[in-house]
Parts: C-alpha cells; sequence; structure tokens
C-alpha cells in the first residue's frame, strides 16, 4: 500500500471526536477527517453535566457496558494525575446516587473508588429514600474537554470538514473506513428507526459551595440530579421518550427547580446561567461493531453510536474499541492486498 | 441587667457572644476588639472541621463536648437554606500518611471517616501507604464571622473597636468578662503558656478541585465556597509576619506534587498568621481582683490549630460558665461602686 489508510469519523461529540483521537494516536501511517455538522460548544455533549456514573446499563450489554465504562474510568483517573485535567475538563468529584432498591451492587462498583451502601445514619438526611450508594466519580467540563481534543487532533495533523452530511454515499469515495460517532444523526444517516430521543431539560446554576453530586430517581420515576461542573451546577432533569424538542420547556423547570430545592435547600440563592435541553440518542443497544449489512458502499463502516445517557462514562472505552475495529479492517486490507 | 463585655471578635469571641445572648436574652453584651473579619486570624484558617489528638492535651471528655456540639451546629446551618451565606458546606477527600494512624478523634463526630484499601491507595495520589476517606465539612470565617456578628447585632449586641492595654481599663464597666483574645492573652493575662505557631496559605482560584486531600498533616488542599486553600507550615515559635516567598513556593510545590493540575490555578491571596497554641485550651473561670473587688473573667483562648473546628462547642461551654457566674452570685454589680 503506498499511501496512507484514510479513515473518515462522523461526528465531532464526545464519542466522534475520541475515537479520532484514539485512531490517531494507535493506527500508524492513518489519516484521519473529522466531518461533523456540529462542534462545540454546540453538540449534545456539550450540554451535558459530563457524568461519570454506569448506572442505566441495558441487560443485555451489562458486561461490556461495564468494560467501557471501567476503561473510560481508569482514563479519567489517569488525567486526574495530570496537569492536563485542567485542559481537559476532568473533575475528581464524588457523591451520592440514591435508589428504590438494590438487590446487588453493581458489576462495576469493585473497581470504583469508595463505593459503599449509604448506612442508615447517612440516610437519615435525606428523608423518603431508603436506599442509595456513595463513591467517587468525575465530572467533566464537556467543552473544555472537546476543545483539548480537537485542538490535539489538528496538532497531530488530523483533517476537519464541517458539513451536514445527507447520507454516507457523499464520502464514501474518499475514505477506507467511515467511523460513524453520528448519535441521533444516525436515524437519518442511516435509516436507524432504533435510535430515539430521550429528553433532558436541565437549568445550570452558580453553587460554588456545592462539592458532591446527588443523584435521585423516586417512586414516581421523575429524576433528580445535582450535578457539579467546574463553574457552574447542573440541575436535572427529565427523560422524556421520543420528545425530540430542543425548546425550554417551563413546566419542566419548574419541576427540576422544586424538586432540587427539596434535596439541597441553599440553592435557593443560587444564581440561573442558562438553561437547555438536549436530546439523548437513546438506542436499546449501544452499537459498536463493523457494518456487515450496508450495501452499495465501497468503504467499510464502523458503528459506534447509541450511548443514551451514558456518553460520558464510556466515551474512551467505545473509542478504543472502535479503534480496535478500525485496526482489524486495515488488516484484512493490507491481506487483501 | 448583667452587663457582658466578650474580649475578641474571631470565631472564639464571636461563637460566645452569639452562645451568651441565646441562653440570657436579657443580658447586655459588648464586644470589644481590635480586629475584626480579614483582619482576624480565624479568616486565615482553611475551616476544615478536623482535629487530631496529637496536637493537643485537652481534657478528651470536654474536647468530645466540645467537638460533638460544633458538628451538630455547622450540620444544621449546612443542611439549611443559609448554608452559602453562612459559609459553611460538606467536604469529601482524602487523607494520606506513610505510616498507620489511630482513628482520627473528628472521625466519631463528622459525617464519618474509612480506612482506604490498598486497591484505593494505588489510584490515589503519591505513593501512600495509608490512608483516610474524609466526609467532613468546611466552615470559612470570610462569611461565617459576618454571619454571626449580623445575629449578635440584630438581637441587640454592641461592638467596640479598641486595642486594650490593660483589663483594668474596661473592669469596671462590666460584670463578667470572657476573654477570647487569642494570643493576645499573653499581654492580657500575662499567660506564659501561649505559642505561636506560624502558618503560610495560598488561596487559589481552581474551581475544578472538589476533592479536598491532606498529605503528612502538613500538605493540604481545601476546596472552599470561592477558591481553594492550599498550605500549610507549622512554624512553632516564629511570629514575624513577612510573607517569605520561598515558603509559598515549597506550598505550591507540594500541592502540584499531590494534585498535578493545580500548576494552573491562579492565585488569588497569600496569608499568614499565627494559630494561638496553648498545651491545652484555657476554658474556665479565673477571679480576678480589680478595684477591690473581684471580677469573673471565663477564659476561651488557646484552641491552636482547631479554633474554627470547635468555636461553637466551646462557645456553648464558655456561656454556661458565664451564666453560672451571673447565677451564683446574682447579676447585681460585682464590683463595688466607689
Amino acid at each position: 500500500m503506498d499511501r496512507n489508510f484514510r479513515v473518515a469519523v462522523v461526528g465531532a461529540g464526545a464519542t466522534g471526536l475520541s475515537t479520532a483521537l484514539c485512531i490517531q494516536n494507535r493506527i500508524q501511517n492513518c489519516d484521519v477527517t473529522i466531518i461533523a455538522e456540529k462542534f462545540s460548544p454546540s453538540t449534545t455533549s456539550d450540554g451535558s453535566a459530563g457524568l461519570w456514573t454506569p448506572f442505566i446499563v441495558p441487560d443485555k450489554q451489562k458486561e461490556i457496558v461495564t468494560r467501557w465504562a471501567l476503561q473510560t474510568y481508569r482514563y479519567l483517573w489517569d488525567m486526574f494525575h495530570s496537569e492536563a485535567a485542567y485542559q481537559y475538563g476532568v473533575q475528581l468529584i464524588s457523591g451520592f446516587n440514591f435508589c428504590q432498591e438494590m438487590k446487588n451492587e453493581p458489576p462495576w462498583s469493585k473497581n470504583v473508588v469508595g463505593f459503599r451502601r449509604l448506612g442508615k445514619e447517612e440516610l437519615k438526611d435525606y428523608p423518603g429514600r431508603e436506599f442509595g450508594v456513595f463513591y467517587t466519580a468525575f465530572t467533566i467540563d464537556v467543552p473544555s474537554l472537546l476543545s483539548s481534543f480537537l485542538r490535539k487532533f489538528r496538532e497531530q495533523g488530523g483533517f476537519v470538514i464541517a458539513k451536514k452530511l445527507k447520507s454516507l454515499q457523499e464520502i464514501d469515495s474518499s475514505y477506507d473506513v467511515i467511523v460513524n460517532c453520528s448519535g441521533l444523526g444516525a436515524a437519518e444517516l442511516l435509516d436507524d428507526a432504533t435510535i430515539k430521543p430521550k429528553r433532558g431539560q436541565v437549568i445550570r446554576v452558580k453553587a460554588p459551595w456545592i462539592k458532591h453530586f446527588y443523584i435521585d430517581i423516586d417512586k414516581s420515576d421523575d429524576v433528580t440530579y445535582i450535578l457539579p461542573g467546574v463553574n457552574s451546577v447542573v440541575l436535572g432533569g427529565t427523560s422524556q421518550d421520543g420528545n425530540n424538542s430542543t425548546e425550554d420547556n417551563q413546566a419542566d423547570i419548574d419541576g427540576i427547580r422544586e424538586r432540587c430545592l427539596k434535596l439541597m435547600p441553599s440553592l435557593r440563592d443560587s444564581k440561573v446561567q442558562g438553561t437547555w435541553a438536549g436530546l439523548r440518542p437513546y438506542r436499546e443497544t449501544l452499537r459498536l461493531e463493523i457494518d456487515k449489512v450496508t450495501a452499495g458502499l465501497k468503504a467499510k463502516i464502523v458503528h459506534n453510536y447509541g450511548h443514551g445517557g451514558s456518553g460520558l462514562t464510556l466515551f474512551w472505552g467505545c473509542a478504543e474499541d472502535a479503534t480496535n475495529l478500525v485496526l482489524d479492517l486495515l488488516k484484512s486490507r493490507k491481506a487483501r492486498l | 441587667m448583667a452587663r457582658i463585655c466578650v474580649l475578641g471578635a474571631g470565631v472564639a469571641g464571636l461563637s460566645s457572644a452569639v452562645n451568651i445572648q441565646s441562653i440570657l436574652p436579657e443580658a447586655d453584651i459588648t464586644i470589644i476588639a481590635d480586629q475584626f473579619n480579614t483582619e482576624s486570624t480565624s479568616d486565615g484558617a482553611a475551616g476544615n472541621f478536623g482535629i487530631l489528638l496529637g496536637r493537643t492535651n485537652a481534657d478528651i471528655c470536654r474536647l468530645r463536648c466540645w467537638t460533638r456540639d460544633s458538628f451538630e451546629w455547622y450540620h444544621k446551618i449546612c443542611t439549611s437554606e443559609d448554608a452559602n451565606i453562612a459559609g459553611i458546606h460538606r467536604t469529601h477527600g482524602y487523607q494520606l500518611w506513610r505510616t498507620e494512624q489511630p482513628p482520627p478523634f473528628h472521625g466519631s463526630f463528622d459525617y464519618g471517616y474509612r480506612i482506604l484499601s490498598k486497591s484505593e491507595l494505588l489510584k490515589l495520589p503519591g505513593n501512600y501507604k495509608y490512608g483516610w476517606e474524609l466526609n467532613t465539612l468546611m466552615v470559612e470565617c470570610r462569611r461565617y464571622l459576618p454571619w454571626l456578628m449580623k445575629r449578635f447585632k440584630e438581637k441587640g449586641g454592641k461592638v467596640i473597636r479598641k486595642q486594650l492595654k490593660n483589663i483594668v481599663e474596661i473592669s469596671g464597666s462590666y460584670d463578667v468578662l470572657v476573654n477570647c483574645t487569642g494570643l493576645g492573652s499573653r499581654k492580657l493575662f500575662d499567660d506564659k503558656e501561649l505559642v505561636p505557631i506560624r502558618g503560610h496559605t495560598i488561596r487559589v482560584k481552581a474551581p475544578w478541585i472538589k476533592t479536598l486531600f491532606i498529605a503528612d498533616s502538613d500538605t493540604y488542599i481545601y476546596p472552599g465556597q470561592d477558591n481553594v486553600v492550599l498550605g500549610g507550615t507549622r512554624q512553632r515559635g516564629e511570629e514575624k509576619l513577612d510573607k517569605d516567598q520561598r515558603y509559598y513556593d515549597d506550598i505550591m510545590a507540594r500541592c502540584c506534587s499531590l494534585v498535578p493540575s493545580l500548576k494552573n490555578a491562579e492565585v488569588e491571596k497569600t496569608w499568614v498568621g499565627l494559630r494561638p497554641w496553648r498545651p491545652c485550651v484555657r476554658l474556665e473561670v479565673e477571679m480576678i481582683s480589680v478595684d477591690g473587688g473581684r471580677l469573673p473573667v471565663v477564659h476561651n483562648y488557646g484552641h491552636g490549630s482547631d479554633g474554627v473546628c470547635i468555636s461553637w462547642g466551646c462557645g456553648v461551654d464558655a456561656a454556661n460558665l458565664v451564666k453560672q457566674q451571673l447565677t451564683e452570685t446574682g447579676s447585681q454589680r460585682l464590683v463595688s461602686k466607689l
């Protein structure tokens, strides 16, 4: 082969950028191009609180999702121990996750620092909650993460094209492999009817005295969370199936505010910095595989989408696995030539 | 009506004054001090709720009361709407040691500590062989002192800014004195047991630091509401308050080796202060002779590094001693009126 292997990564959210960077880091003689409609700070990832927490794990993929989550956890710890934690927006933070009941510890808990069930004494401070866990995790300032990823990607010779693709045919002839990290965009791009928006409304406030995260899923399935980021605290939330509106909803905002105030009365004084509604790219199973089906394309397709609300929990593990698949494709291409 | 004077407006003085008001609502209380708020030693303290037995010879029983009462009070504020205004918030983090340690004294009173496992220690900074997970809180005097002062004044408390050279300047005007002058008691009450222990801190802007770290007990990173406090030094007997840059450079280096991203932190303010250390806290009544009469002085000073931590409990104790004095001798003036 006398020219470099050409890889296109579609999508520039946390999944796309981490995948592109991972491919660059691990594959020699490879030209990587990111093609995306949206870039930070306008991606879905940017609006999220950036919390690492693998709580909502599709049963079918329990093992693999646990592995991706723990790989990402290790990556974040390594980041914490470096000066770059600042540029990449990686914040070590611990907190509470209240749940309705917990028969067994989740599979990832043994590898997470400080994971423990809350005792009766502790739960007294949170009336109405009968179970909960405490553990050490991370929240990531996503705009910092994405801008650092993109900067590094460019420094290492990566190409970036801002373009909304209607179909993969448009770029098929220019690349050997296309890595699809388009999130909800896959619905249109691939005609995938199984990826659906799960709408999340959030409020960002200034509350720098809050040093823990709090997550609460109460009996009525209302989700409440207080997630301190670097410069703001994200209050949430909602998880509305099939709602694809990114307009703020006042009833949602009022509900979030009321529930968060009950959990943390001092939020009364916090100044609102903004509100946002984002669409989690939810799929029953996270699709991370080589596409065996898509006909009419010369390029090989690797899929890496459908992370739902766990994008920032799984991104690095998924990026590594996607890179493994690209490597497999490179090897089989070399074998054919 | 009893006339009470509290000397000192640091965390000890304000806590005493507010407690006295609470159990003696009829009393006339005046705080006399020459240093307020940012001028006080308390203001420089990080305010981490944590206390180890090694540094104090206090009566364990009393120390337990002071620590327990203090934490209950801070916890109440911390979970209320006023948490941020009063400057009290929950914290979480790690204390790392080279060798095994006995359980931390404060661990029985705060939100709980846990001995770290080997695998956890491997993930945490440095190569420490032993450590604790800490769940506690931080009482920041930058906000807490003005919050206490507001309550004190709202209930009719009076404040006089004055530097006292001698007790006789005011002894005729009050029925009970409450001495919360910290190191000031060296001159004012001729206390030769007080030893200043100098400390340096750096406050930095590092909002991504949400976790506290303490290493070898002398290097610490405390995430405050507005900034992160880095420290420290513990220089026994040193009194000069010049800001020697070498100490700050050393603190920065030690903290950065724990959390390298601190290299990106912007320095907001450096500070140097003197911990008012005493072999044990002096919290007791002394009868002093003045103008042919006897004047009870309730002492509440010499808290060393633990001033903020046990301030409320000591204030409760001091207030009870004041009430006792007034009840025993009646609320008339104790000094003869001539």
